[in-house]
């Protein structure tokens, strides 16, 4: 009698952005959601963006993009900058966009208990159109000041991520948080997609931006640890350099220099050593905290 | 439902229009007028165009969102207008 025990194993979905399928061994994890947390001007929205604009380009994987705070005419105008013609694969039907940004001039008022039915209704509708497999809702602190009910909302974003998963959609919500060193996200948001976070951060270091890339957590499954840095570049989107892909190119020397004073040559044990650094034209490395 | 077909038949007797949507059945159209509540209460008109999300159980809320102050408040208070 053989007995066999099946491990789960959770799939990764490569998602195409250049650096990132390397941190976190493979891609996000497949068809389920995965929070991005970060401070605003972090690149939430052009991850969200990314994500879905490389699946077209590289896998011919369509998406949908759930939009709560920018217009989708506001996004496909900014994002021409980096040569995705968003309104262009509308026209094919390998982009849909669900508009749950703010109506000029509309006016909400809540008088009684509700739900997100017809947000998840639209969603359901706009997967179906262009056949999506993956999606992006960006970001979702827009949605808690609208109806400024949280637990109704958190209660709702989980059943939207339980239905997204039945479809079988890879997916981001991306969430603000207001410190780059403090609590994952405002309104608890990563309490119900718990399972996969990654943190954005652009910090000030000593006076310079910095931007990095952190996977916090994907359950049951390993991913590289600590901050990566990566850079925006026009044209391209978000490029990120692995720590695998660093070499420092050091020629060790037993040239030995003198220092000029005949006490500290003779300290150094002859004088110094001289050190060829070939410069490394890349991000510095990664911090580990 | 219920409190809304209620509320419109005290408040505005033979005077209002109420159309039905289900979202279910008609995503597209949830899709172009941007719902993401349900239900929603669209007025329409008159303007301005107003939004009242809930089962409208504050009839004090809904009431203030269309614009109509109760009859039976405005009888109670002795109604001078
Ligand atoms: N079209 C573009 N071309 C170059 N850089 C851009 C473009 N759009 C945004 N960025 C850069 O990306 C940064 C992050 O933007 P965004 O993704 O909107 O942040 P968040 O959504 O986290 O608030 C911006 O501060 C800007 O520096
Ligand atoms: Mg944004």
């Amino acid at each position: 009698m053989i007995t066999l025990k099946t491990i789960p194993v959770v799939e990764k979905l490569k998602i195409g952005i250049p650096g990132f399928d390397q941190i976190s061994h493979g891609g996000l994890p497949k068809d389920r959601t995965t929070l991005v947390s970060g401070t605003s001007g972090s690149a939430k929205t052009v991850f969200a963006v990314q994500f879905l604009a490389s699946g077209i380009q590289q896998a011919d994987q369509h998406g949908v993009f759930v939009t709560f705070e920018e217009s989708p005419r506001d996004i496909c105008q900014n994002m021409l900058g980096f040569n995705w013609n968003i309104q262009e694969w509308e026209k094919q039907g390998k982009w849909a966009f669900v508009d749950a940004s703010p109506q000029v001039g509309e006016e909400t008022i809540v008088a009684g208990k509700f739900d997100l039915g017809a947000l998840l209704a639209r969603i359901k509708h706009a997967v179906q159109k262009v056949n999506a497999s993956r999606i992006s809702l960006d970001s979702l602190g827009a949605i808690f000041t609208k109806f400024n009910d949280s637990n109704t909302i958190r209660r709702e974003l989980f059943r939207i991520a339980t239905a997204l998963k039945a479809m079988g959609l890879t997916a981001i919500m991306t969430a603000e948080r207001t410190q780059e060193y403090g609590e994952v996200s405002r309104f608890g948001v990563e309490e119900f997609v718990a399972d996969n976070v990654i943190v954005l951060r652009n910090v000030l270091d000593e006076e310079n931006r910095r931007r990095t890339m952190e996977v916090l957590r994907f359950r049951g499954t390993s991913h590289q640890k600590g901050e990566m840095p990566f850079t925006i570049v026009p044209g391209h989107g978000i490029i990120m350099i692995p720590l695998s892909a660093i070499e420092i190119k050091q020629t060790s020397s037993s040239t030995r220099v003198t220092s000029g004073s005949p006490e500290l040559d003779r300290m150094c044990g002859g004088a110094f050593i001289a050190i060829q650094f070939s410069s490394y034209p890349g991000p510095p490395a990664p911090v580990r905290r | 439902m219920a409190n809304l077909r209620r509320l419109c038949a005290e408040e505005l007797p033979g005077q209002f229009e109420l159309v039905i949507i289900d979202v279910l059945e008609k995503p597209q159209l949830a899709e172009e007028d941007k719902i993401i509540a349900t239900p929603t209460l669209v007025k329409e008109q008159p303007p301005p165009v107003r939004r009242i999300i809930g089962d409208l159980s504050n009839s004090a809320k809904v009431l203030h969102g269309l614009n109509l102050q109760s009859i039976h408040k405005a009888k109670q208070g002795g109604g001078s207008n």
